[in-house]
């Protein structure tokens, strides 16, 4: 527990992870040599060069995490879950005798024997997707041992570079003495079943919708992917979007106009009135003519160089607020991203936000697949709701920026009363839409006249598999198409 | 059992009377209605005695007074004038059953909240709903939208009690907008409690109308509020309660999710219940899975649900109850590679040893009755009398209370208040209520309290710093807070004694924030000495990071209470303490262990 001031400006800080006296660097090495020092513990024995500056990565990842485990368990664990060498090595050592380390290393060997492990070397795991792992495997275990016996870690990130690594274990451990990992270890043999079925359930299912928005991205919210990994909310949200996003990505991209200087013409156009048609194109044969008009490929003179054309600008506002608490949120994320993706590609530039006493920030819909990804599935508001002051923040916002072309979807519930006023302002800016999940059987909202449109996502609508999902793309369809017109 | 002193004081003060003498008779009965708990039927001589002094002396008023403390309110009500006097004689009048009287009276004397309570109680909807919504165009209100919200939230309530559930509809939406803003505000400017207060009648709304976004919005900001206090017990009342009403609403994901977030909040505190929440959340997945099948629901969900359930279920060791979940997923109509892992998975768990036992939930005396304080009314009532010390008195004296000792004291305050001598320029009478009010030691005396707190004298700002360090409330520290940076050195002092008092349970939060924020030493270890009182897991861990980290004399006096503490689980947070620190401090935290 952390009982911070919050106000600096020479308050003490009464923090139990740091210790403010000495330099942050020198408890930083401090840190880092004890913890070291309790690999001399290690059952699992790398020969890779750096295994130890690998598992101090992994360990800083989880320490981010809030979980400041002995090292020895990371670097146990961690090189058996990303290094199928070291699994087998182990998985033929034989056991070890009775004696302290005995269960811990027949633990160890179960999991190198595990059927579900191999479903990983597929490809190479990122570090943080190992500290992911690491996390889900010994949270249980941590949290007992913090509960009872756990002694406050000096700092919170350790140095990868550093003279200690130079140093040997017996050395290490003849300077800190690492009997106090032992009540961690216990509490990691204890829970030893669990780990074993936690490994079988390890779903990759979040990184297959990575691969949807950014291939190759990277994630740097790794608290957020823990999120995805772990929350129940992130997951629904996730596997609703899942089963959207394979009708979605049928959609066809909207290119962007082209210009071509003609004679008596300024240029070509992909836009244009049937009269400027230029004639070579009713050469085509109907169904060909057809496909082109659909894909906006038709050629049109045009009179005049063109503006640059602007894009289409919609914003997808997603109530974050705790009312939304089970399967609205869920509902609500999944198709939002899902909505997102599909105004993408489109060709229009697309941003989500979470609202609840305030607007959060904007997640252009290109970010998602990186590190905005996780945030959007599994956030988690810190506020209550206070509609009218998030609207009318984004209606000063939005008339500061002379938004033009835009359009606002709003997904939220059916007690979500924004002022009247407040509305018909954001209207005047920007075309609104609703999308009200689970509402009461009467929806009771002064505002509903302002918007383009609106739909309600009710008990019956999501109960029917079939029409669950059509529900949704139909929402998708009637928000992109209006939003065109 | 009456002391000789008293016995004595009694017989002067009887003869007096009886020798025409009541100015002295009376203060005789002043003294010794000092003693409020006084046995076998003493008090009420006294009272009797005091009334017929008054009467002598013509003072009917304040006889008036001490008949509502006797609960003779005809009698009473004569002797107050409702024109000078209107609450006084309201009360009397509603505790004659009067009550359309008594709101007349009130709504003329300006207060009309007051009034539309008096005619709910007279059970006229009708009425009240009139004067609600008078209330709500009296100017009083105007610049207070917290109590306007709560003036729309009960004529809301009043409209739905008389079946008119359109415009209650109204109002209820009226009192939702404005509930929100001011809890954002309020959380804004640091009023913690107060944005409890509005989540607190939010939640209360969604009770009424049926609305579980409601419930979510009053509920989970409540636990998100208080989590970071010392009242644990009643996070996980909110917790449990808050669990019983999504289940009932069907709200099954919701409940779910809720269960799991109630065993981390458990673990985190040490609280032996987590298993049992996880026992929940296991259970509630599998609900949500099995309703999802039943409504014909996506596969998809019942999927995520139970392999939600398997989740909980790996964290509680529960190996057996794994396999069964995963033979439920191998049920469902899924791809066959996904079946077939399924069930692979659950052959795996085949001969698991059984489910451990089921928990038992948190005890009943876990829960605490006033867990949901009617702030609706409670705080109109505050606002309206605006801190009247003889008005809240009044109340105090007629209202029974769960001490006698406290209407006792109430009308020994009441007495002091109501004299026809006071007069707050008084700095010497303005003194003696502050104390007297201190003596009532309820949350209703406060206001008057921080009222005085402010007063021109110092004689009476310390006063009321001592009132405060009496009334065991975390309001009073707001009263202390002022206090100790009064720019009088006995205003100081008495902040100082009055923080070294108030070691309630509740209070640690409050000492915890100001110890870190003072820059006084002598605040922050008063402030070191009352948290040393109280005896629970989180204040060892606090007392240890001071003794740790602060070489003065704060290290000193949390070393103190260190010693000999016999806290649960304490002794090993100690050790490993130790073990990471070096020099004088290693050896004076092993020394803690070796007593």
């Amino acid at each position: 527990m952390q009982f911070s001031t919050g106000h600096g400006g020479g308050r003490r800080r009464y923090n139990r992870l740091a210790v403010p006296s000495p330099a942050a660097a020198e408890i930083a090495e401090r840190e880092l040599a004890r913890q070291l020092a309790t690999l001399s513990r290690a059952r699992v024995r790398p020969e890779e060069a750096g295994a130890e500056v690998q598992a101090v990565a992994w360990w800083n990842g989880l320490a981010r995490l809030g979980l400041d485990l002995p090292l020895v368990a990371v670097h146990d664990f961690g090189f058996l879950l990303a290094r199928p060498a070291e699994r087998v090595k182990l998985a033929a050592e034989p056991a070890v005798p009775d004696g302290p380390v005995a269960a811990y290393h027949g633990l160890l060997q179960e999991v190198a024997r595990s059927e579900s492990l191999p479903l990983f070397d597929r490809a190479p795991l990122r570090d943080e997707i190992v500290a992911i792992l690491l996390a889900r495997l010994l949270a249980d275990a941590f949290r007992l041992w913090a509960t009872q016996a756990k002694p406050a870690s000096a700092s919170s990130i350790l140095p990868l570079v550093s003279p200690h690594y130079r140093r040997s274990l017996a050395d290490l451990a003849g300077e800190w003495n690492s009997d106090w990992v032992v009540g961690f270890l216990d509490r990691v043999v204890e829970q030893g079943p669990n780990i074993l079925a936690r490994i079988d359930q390890f779903d990759l299912g979040p990184l297959r919708l990575l691969g949807y928005f950014a291939p190759g991205a990277g994630v740097s919210d790794l608290a957020g992917l823990y999120q995805l990994f772990s929350a129940p909310r992130g997951a629904g949200a996730l596997d609703f979007c899942l089963d959207l996003v394979p009708s979605l990505l049928e959609t066809r991209r909207r290119g962007s106009p082209q210009a071509f200087a003609v004679d008596g013409y300024a240029s070509l156009e992909k836009r244009g009135p049937l009269d400027a048609l230029l004639s070579s194109e009713l050469a085509h044969d109907p169904d060909v003519f057809e496909v082109k008009a659909l894909s906006d490929e038709l050629l049109f003179y045009g009179h005049e160089r063109p503006r640059d054309e602007r894009r289409q600008v919609h914003g997808i506002l997603i109530d974050g607020s705790v009312s939304m608490r089970g399967a609205r949120e869920v509902f609500a994320r999944g198709f939002a991203v899902a909505l997102a993706k599909k105004l993408s590609l489109m060709g229009s530039m697309v941003w989500l936000r979470f609202f609840d006493s305030r607007m959060h920030r904007r997640v252009p819909a290109a970010a998602l697949g990186g590190s905005d990804l996780p945030y959007l599935l599994g956030f988690r508001s810190e506020h209550g709701r206070h509609y009218a002051r998030a609207f009318d923040d984004l209606a000063w916002e939005l008339q500061a920026e002379k938004a033009q072309d835009l359009s606002l979807t709003i997904i939220t519930h059916g007690q979500c009363h924004i002022p009247r006023s407040t509305v018909a302002r954001l209207a005047s800016l920007a075309s609104l839409w609703g999308v009200f999940i689970l509402p009461p059987p009467e929806l009771v909202l002064d505002y509903l006249p302002l918007l383009r449109g609106h739909r309600l996502v009710t008990a019956e609508t999501l109960a029917r598999p079939a029409d669950s999902r059509r529900a949704a793309l139909a929402l998708v369809d009637a928000v992109t198409v209006e939003s065109r017109r | 059992m009456l002391t000789r002193g008293e016995t004595v004081l009694q017989k002067q003060a009887e003869q007096a009377l009886r020798e025409g003498r009541p100015a002295e008779a009376l203060g005789g009965y002043r003294r010794l209605l000092n003693n409020v708990r006084a046995l076998g039927g003493a008090y009420e001589t006294w009272l009797a005695g005091m009334l017929a002094a008054y009467h002598k002396l013509g003072l009917r008023r304040m006889g008036g007074y001490l008949l509502l403390a006797l609960r003779r309110f005809d009698e009473a009500q004569s002797a107050f004038d409702p024109a000078t006097s209107p609450y006084e004689w309201a009360l009397c009048a509603e505790n004659m059953g009067r009550q359309q009287e008594a709101a007349a009276v009130l709504r003329s004397a300006g207060l009309p909240t007051s009034a539309a309570m008096a005619l709910e109680r007279a059970g006229d909807g009708q009425g009240a709903v009139g004067q609600w919504r008078a209330a709500l165009l009296h100017e009083r209100l105007r610049g207070h939208p917290y109590q306007t919200a709560l003036a729309h939230f009960n004529l809301a309530r009043v409209l739905r009690h008389i079946g008119e559930s359109k415009p209650a509809l109204v109002e209820s939406t009226t009192a939702q907008r404005l509930l929100e803003a001011c809890a954002d505000d309020f959380e804004t400017r640091g009023e913690r409690d107060r944005a409890l207060d509005c989540y607190g009648v939010l939640l209360r709304l969604g009770k009424d109308t049926g609305s579980f976004e409601n419930l979510a919005e009053g509920y989970l900001n409540s636990i998100r509020l208080l989590a970071g206090s010392e009242q644990r017990s009643l996070v996980l009342q909110y917790y449990d309660d808050f669990l019983e009403v999504a289940s009932a609403a069907g709200e099954w994901h919701a409940a779910a999710m809720l269960a799991g977030e109630a065993a981390d909040f458990s673990v985190g505190l040490g609280q032996m219940y987590h298993r049992y929440y996880r026992q929940r959340a296991v259970s509630l997945w599998h609900e949500a899975a099995r309703q999802n099948l039943l409504a014909g629901g996506p596969v998809e969900v019942s999927e995520n649900a139970l392999a939600a359930s398997i989740d909980v279920a790996a964290s509680l060791g529960d190996l057996h109850i794994i396999g069964r979940l995963y033979s439920a997923l191998a049920e469902l109509d899924l791809p066959s590679d996904k079946q077939a892992r399924y069930a692979e998975l659950a052959a795996r768990r085949r001969g698991s040893r059984p489910s451990p036992p089921v928990e038992s939930p948190p005890a009943e005396h876990w829960r605490r009755q006033d867990a949901y304080p009617e702030v609706w009314l409670q705080d109109l009532v505050e606002w309206e009398l605006a801190g009247h010390p003889a008005w809240v008195l009044a109340r105090l004296v007629v209202q029974p209370q769960a001490l006698i000792a406290t209407n006792r004291a109430a009308l020994r305050a009441l007495l002091v208040a109501a004299d026809e001598d006071f007069s707050l320029e008084n700095a010497g009478r303005s003194a003696e209520l502050a104390l007297a009010l201190g003596e009532v030691m309820v949350y209703e005396v406060l206001r008057p309290i921080e009222e005085l707190a402010s007063h021109p004298a110092a004689l009476v700002r310390a006063a009321a710093a001592a009132a405060a360090g009496r009334t065991p409330h975390r309001r009073s520290f707001g009263i202390v807070r002022q206090a100790l940076a009064d720019s009088d050195a006995t205003v100081r002092r008495e902040a100082l004694q009055s923080l070294r008092a108030l070691h309630f349970r509740d209070a640690f939060a409050s000492l915890a924030q100001l110890f870190r924020e003072s820059a006084d030493g002598e605040a922050r270890q008063a402030a070191l000495h009352a948290i040393g009182q109280i005896d629970t897991l989180e204040v060892g861990l606090f007392l240890i990071d001071v003794a740790r980290q602060d070489p003065g004399a704060a290290g000193e006096t949390a070393l103190r209470y260190l010693r000999g503490r016999q806290t649960p689980g304490l002794a090993s947070m100690i050790h490993h303490a130790a073990m990471v620190e070096s020099g004088s401090v290693r050896k004076a935290l092993e020394a803690l262990l070796e007593g």
